[in-house]
C-alpha cells in the first residue's frame, strides 16, 4: 500500500487544559505526501497547536474521536517517538532551539538522541552544514552567529536524521527579509532534491504563496484548502478573517476597482507585468 | 553581537593549547596538592622555575596573568602579614605588643606568598588556553567514574554544556533588557546600597521569565529532535590523548620527583 497522504487529520479537536472552549474544533484535513502545505490565519487561530499535535508533544482530546494519522501511523502514545523520527520542526525562535554549544555540537544532536555511531556522525554533520551553506561555520557558536544562519543550522539539524515530514513553525518570523529569502530557498531546493514534505506555519503571505497547497484556519476552524491562487484570489475572505493578500494579488483587486478588468488567468508578477504592457500599447 | 568569551579563555596555539584539557584539569588540581611538598628554599625554587615555565609555555602577555592574581592580591598580602607578625620562634628582630618579626615568620611569609601566587598562575594557566566546553568535557570524563554510585554524570554533562551555551545568550538578553528599562528612566549607577538593590528587580524579573520561557521552548524542541533521556546516547565531541600529554605527564612526574629528592635536605 502506498500511502498518499504524509498528514492526515480526522475530527481533531484539542482544548488547553487551562482553557475551557477548545483550541480546534474538529479539524479534517490532508497534507499530500511530497507537497508544500501552508497553514495560514490570524494570531491565536490554533496555528502552532497543530504542529505540535503532528509530533505528539500534545495529545488530542480523549473521547473526541479525533484520529491523527502520520505517514500511515495512527499517533498515539506508544508510537510518538517512531513518528517524531519522521517529523522534524524548525521553530520560531532560532535562540531557543540551539542546544549545541558549537554549530557542529548542534547538528549533531539529533544523531547523538539516535545512537549514530560517532564515524557515521561526524560525516552527516559535513554534508548537511554544506547542504545549508553552513560548513565554514562548524566549530562557530551561536552567540556569533546571525538568526538566519542559527535557523539555517536547525535546519541542518533536521535534515540530518532524515525525516519524510518539516514542519516550519514560523521559522521565518524572527529573520529580516533576506534571512527569510534565503531560508525559503533553501527549503525549496532541499524539498525537490531529498522528497520532502513541508508544512508551512506561517504569517508571511508571500511565504504562503510559494506553497502548492493553502489550508486558512480561523478560530479553531478551517475556513479553506485550496491552491494559493485560489485562496488569494478570493479577496473578500481573507480579509474578512484579517488576512494581508500577496502583492500581485492586492494590485489586481486596486485596479479591479478602479476599473481594469484584470483577467482571471493572470495570476503572478511576470503574467501581469505582461499583462499591463499588453494593455498599455493597446492604447 | 556581544564580544565577551566565556570564562576567561585567550584563543592561541602555543604548546598548552594542544594538551588534552582532561590533562590540564587533572595536573592543575594535583599540582594543589603537589605545592604543599615543598618545605625548604631549594624545593620552593624548584617549584616556582617549573610554574614559571608553564606560564612562559603559554606564550601569553604576562598582564592576562597579572590580571588573573590581581583581585586575589589583597588576600595573598593578608594572609602573608598574618604569618609574619604572628609567628614566633628563631630569631625575634623585632617586638611590639602582640606582633612579633621573627626569622620562622618572615620565612613563612615569603613560603606563604610563593604558595598563594603560584596556585593562582598554574590555574590561570588552565583557564586561559582551555575553552569553557573543554573544561565541561574534561570534568565530565573526571566524573565519569561516579556513574557506580548512580550520579547521572551524562544528564550533569548535558546540563553543564547548555549552561556555557546559554552564558552568551542571557548576558546579551541581560544589556538589552538594562537599556530598555534605562529608556524608560531607570538608574543603575545612583543612590545607596537599597536604593541600588531596588534597581535590579526590574532587570532581574524579566530575565528569570525570560530564562524559564527559553527553557520551555528549548525543552520541547529537544524533545522533538528525539531526546528522551541520556541512556542510549552517542557522544559527537570526543577527547583525544596526543604526544603533548606524555610532555605535561613527564613535565609533572619531574617536578613530583625532584620535590620529593630535595625535600629532606
Amino acid at each position: 500500500m502506498t500511502i498518499s497522504n504524509a498528514i492526515e487529520f480526522k475530527d481533531v479537536t484539542f482544548t488547553y487544559p487551562e482553557s475551557k472552549a477548545p483550541v480546534l474544533k474538529k479539524i479534517n484535513f490532508k497534507v499530500k505526501k511530497g507537497s508544500w502545505t501552508a497553514l495560514i490565519g490570524h494570531n491565536g487561530s490554533g496555528k502552532s497547536t497543530i504542529s505540535k499535535l503532528i509530533n505528539g508533544l500534545l495529545l488530542p482530546d480523549k473521547d473526541s474521536g479525533s484520529v491523527i494519522t502520520v505517514s500511515g501511523m495512527n499517533l498515539n502514545s506508544e508510537n510518538v517517538w517512531d513518528i517524531r523520527e519522521k517529523v522534524g520542526i524548525v521553530f520560531q525562535n532560532p535562540d531557543n532551539q540551539f542546544v549545541g554549544a558549537t554549530v557542529g555540537d548542534d547538528v549533531a544532536f539529533g544523531l547523538e538522541n539516535r545512537g549514530v555511531p560517532r564515524d557515521q556522525m561526524v560525516q552527516t554533520v559535513k554534508k548537511v552544514l554544506s547542504d545549508v551553506g553552513m560548513l565554514d561555520y562548524i566549530d562557530a557558536e551561536p552567540a556569533n552567529l546571525s538568526g538566519g544562519q542559527k535557523q539555517r543550522v536547525a535546519i541542518a539539524g533536521i535534515l540530518a536524521v532524515e525525516p519524510e515530514i518539516i514542519i516550519l513553525d514560523e521559522s521565518t518570523s524572527m529573520l529580516d527579509p533576506s534571512g527569510r529569502d534565503q531560508i525559503l530557498k533553501i527549503i525549496k531546493r532541499l524539498m525537490s532534491e531529498k522528497k520532502l514534505t513541508i508544512l508551512s506555519i506561517t504569517h508571511d503571505i508571500d511565504e504562503a504563496d510559494m506553497a502548492d497547497n493553502v489550508i486558512v484556519l480561523n478560530d479553531g476552524k478551517i475556513l479553506a484548502q485550496a491552491s494559493p491562487t485560489e485562496i488569494f484570489s478570493q479577496t473578500e475572505m481573507p480579509r474578512q478573517i484579517g488576512l494581508d493578500i500577496p502583492f500581485v494579488d492586492k494590485l489586481i483587486y486596486k485596479l479591479n476597482q478602479l476599473g481594469i478588468t484584470i483577467p482571471k488567468d493572470v495570476q503572478t508578477k511576470d503574467e501581469l507585468k505582461q499583462y499591463l504592457c499588453q494593455l498599455n500599447s493597446k492604447k | 553581537m556581544s564580544k565577551i568569551i566565556v570564562g576567561r579563555y585567550i584563543p592561541g596555539n602555543s604548546l598548552v593549547y594542544k594538551i588534552d584539557p582532561r590533562g590540564k584539569l587533572l595536573i592543575t588540581i594535583l599540582f594543589i596538592f603537589v605545592i604543599f611538598l615543598a618545605n625548604n628554599p631549594i624545593t620552593y625554587a624548584i617549584i616556582t622555575v617549573f610554574c614559571l615555565a608553564a606560564v612562559f609555555a603559554t606564550r601569553l602577555k604576562v598582564r592576562v596573568f597579572w590580571d588573573g592574581v590581581k583581585p586575589l592580591i589583597g588576600l595573598i598580602f593578608f594572609t602573608s602579614l598574618l604569618q609574619l607578625f604572628f609567628m614566633t620562634g628563631g630569631k625575634t628582630y623585632w617586638q611590639w605588643w602582640i606582633f612579633t618579626i621573627s626569622s620562622y615568620g618572615l620565612v613563612n611569609a615569603a613560603y606563604t606568598f610563593i604558595r598563594f601566587t603560584l596556585i593562582i598562575l598554574i590555574s590561570t594557566v588552565m583557564t586561559v588556553t582551555t575553552m569553557p566546553l573543554e573544561i565541561a568535557d574534561a570534568m565530565e570524563w573526571l566524573l565519569k567514574p561516579l556513574k557506580i554510585f548512580k550520579v547521572p554524570v551524562d544528564k550533569i554533562a548535558l546540563v553543564i554544556s547548555i549552561a556555557l551555551r546559554f552564558v552568551p545568550t542571557l548576558f546579551d538578553e541581560t544589556l538589552k533588557i538594562m537599556n530598555a528599562q534605562r529608556s524608560r528612566g531607570a538608574d543603575f549607577n545612583d543612590g545607596g546600597l537599597v536604593k541600588r538593590a531596588k534597581a535590579i528587580t526590574p532587570i532581574l524579573v524579566p530575565l528569570f521569565i525570560h530564562s524559564l520561557e527559553t527553557a520551555i521552548d528549548l525543552s520541547t524542541a529537544m524533545e522533538s529532535r528525539g531526546y528522551r533521556g541520556s541512556s542510549g546516547r552517542t557522544k559527537y565531541r570526543v577527547l583525544n590523548w596526543s604526544k603533548y600529554d606524555l610532555i605535561s605527564l613527564f613535565y609533572f612526574i619531574a617536578l613530583v620527583l625532584l620535590l620529593l629528592i630535595f625535600r629532606n635536605h
